[in-house]
């Protein structure tokens, strides 16, 4: 096995896993009861649902890690597809990986660190 | 016979480019070309020997399609004008003759010869037609290097360096052969950057093979032998 | 016999039949790549979006721009894209498999593209009807 078998074989199994997880999320976004409402999705039920259920930022997490894997490798194998991409492939590596890790950090910080989701949960905490 | 227009890339731009012919519907786009070059302009330059399709020297495009110029029956394009044109993607020496060199540099990368384990060996190879090497062998060592599956794949067009669809299929039957002994060197070509990982499972070259080989079976195996390529090492090591 | 051979080659229908049937695996190579970046953009700009919920109020107003009919439009078209994406890629990986190598074209025509149309159909049309019909 050699890094490329493996990350050809990786995005692979990604997709598979994006798979389940895409629609759990479509359904959540879309179908639920709760996103049903005339006012459609807010902040305040986002933040009932995450602060109520862990789960829900266990799953968002994990889908934003491997869908930015996903995409972001395939953006790589298109670059690599033409004759200069193979040549300049480490700064193409470098500036994909970089790219995934800023957004990744754009998706975690809005859940964990959050001060908004923070407060409410202080404040339930007290309540109880 | 039917009446067909043709026209004919020509890399003289003065050169004449269309011609009406009066054809047998069972003659060949060869014979055509024949016709056009004693009976109308022998400058006209195309490239054939065995005339039986097992040489691969004629394959042109024949509306847009790659084929072999002496196994097309002009009645077969169900068309009364036939446009040909050189292989594309590769560099046309003249008029419907290009230059296979690309094509025969990723052809010698890959290690096209058999490289006896045992080259002193007297023994015949005995080669179940049931094992994986008899069952690729089968269709798969029909490859008459024509280029046409290298012309139409949309890799070899964006990556000058991708090794092209006939290069792998070589490669995978020396692999696949009990005889062979040369593993390391056709893997470490194969998993090069430009090599298995490149194809995007287009399947132009299965589409356009004359020979009918399934080109991107022969990739995929590849591909997934990459991951676990034991069974090779396994082969090299038994004597 | 007849002195004609048969109909005369338009371009356009010899393209059609080159590219609907014999050259489909590109068609489907072509769909695969667009829809691809098409979703890498859209994942950086609403991974964009979330980022907000540090600030409820540009939040709840970035929510309500998309509650737009143009935006839940756009969404109908999301998920097109990414249903062409999701069955193509399972067409790609039982290939990968070497599941149905002498099939990728049925594969293409009737699973990415004819049950694409009906997952889209079923997911478009309640779309459609909360989204934009009942919208304000
Ligand atoms: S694999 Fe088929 S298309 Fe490609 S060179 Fe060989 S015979 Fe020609
Ligand atoms: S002339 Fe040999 S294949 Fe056509």
């Amino acid at each position: 096995m050699t890094g490329r078998a493996i990350n050809w074989y990786l995005q692979r199994i990604t997709g598979a896993a994006l798979l389940v997880l895409l629609v759990m999320h479509f359904w959540v976004e879309h179908f639920s009861a709760e996103a049903r409402t005339p006012t459609g999705l807010t902040f305040e039920i986002i933040q009932r649902r995450f602060f109520n259920n862990h789960w829900f930022v266990a799953v968002d997490l994990s889908f934003l890690f491997i869908a930015l894997y996903h995409g972001l490798n395939g953006v790589r194998n298109i670059l690599l597809d033409y004759t200069w991409g193979v040549r300049m492939k480490k700064p193409i590596t470098a500036m994909l990986l970089l790219l995934g890790v800023f957004v990744a950090y754009w998706g975690v910080t809005a859940f964990i660190g959050n001060p908004h989701l923070q407060q409410i949960s202080t404040t339930i905490t007290a309540n109880r | 016979m039917a009446t067909y227009q043709i026209k004919l890339a020509r890399s003289d731009t003065d050169a004449a480019r269309h011609f009406t012919l009066e054809l047998d519907s069972r003659m060949t786009v060869l014979d055509a070309l024949f016709i056009i070059q004693r009976e109308h302009d022998p400058s006209l330059s195309f490239r054939c020997s065995c005339r039986v399709g097992m040489c691969g020297t004629c394959a042109m495009r024949i509306n847009w399609m790659p084929r072999l110029a002496c196994q097309t029956r002009v009645e077969t394009l169900n068309a009364d004008a036939i446009t040909i044109e050189p292989l594309a993607q590769l560099p046309v020496a003249k008029d419907l003759i290009v230059d296979l060199g690309p094509f025969f540099e990723k052809w010698k990368r890959v290690r096209p010869a058999l490289h006896p384990k045992d080259k002193d060996s007297k023994q015949l190879a005995i080669v179940p037609p049931d094992s994986e090497f008899g069952r690729q062998a089968q269709v798969k060592r029909d490859c008459i290097t024509c280029g046409a599956c290298y012309s139409v794949c949309g890799i070899t067009g964006s990556n000058s360096e991708y090794l092209g669809p006939a290069a792998i299929n070589r490669a995978m039957l020396r692999l696949l052969d009990p005889r062979d002994g040369n593993v390391d060197d056709r893997l470490a070509v194969l998993n090069d950057e430009t090599g298995v990982w490149r194809c995007h499972t287009q399947f132009n070259c299965v589409a356009a093979c004359p020979k009918g080989i399934n080109l991107t079976d022969s990739i995929m195996k590849m591909k997934r032998s990459l991951l676990f390529p034991k069974k090779f090492h396994d082969k090299q090591a038994a004597t | 016999m007849s002195s004609s051979a048969g109909p005369n080659a338009n371009p356009i229908i010899l393209a059609a039949r080159k590219y609907a049937w014999r050259y489909v695996g590109n068609v489907a190579f072509w769909i695969q790549r667009f829809t691809g970046l098409a979703l890498v953009a859209y994942l950086i700009v609403h991974v964009h979006t979330i980022h907000d919920l540090r600030d409820p109020e540009t939040f709840d107003a970035a929510l309500a721009m998309f509650g737009k009919p143009l935006f839940k439009l756009a969404e109908i078209g999301l998920l097109a894209t990414v249903i062409l994406h999701a069955l193509n890629g399972i067409r790609l990986t039982m290939i990968d498999l070497g599941v149905g190598l002498t099939r990728q074209r049925q594969a293409f025509w009737y699973f990415a593209i004819g049950l694409g149309a009906v997952l889209f159909l079923a997911g478009a049309i309640p779309m459609f009807i909360y989204g934009i019909l009942r919208h304000s």
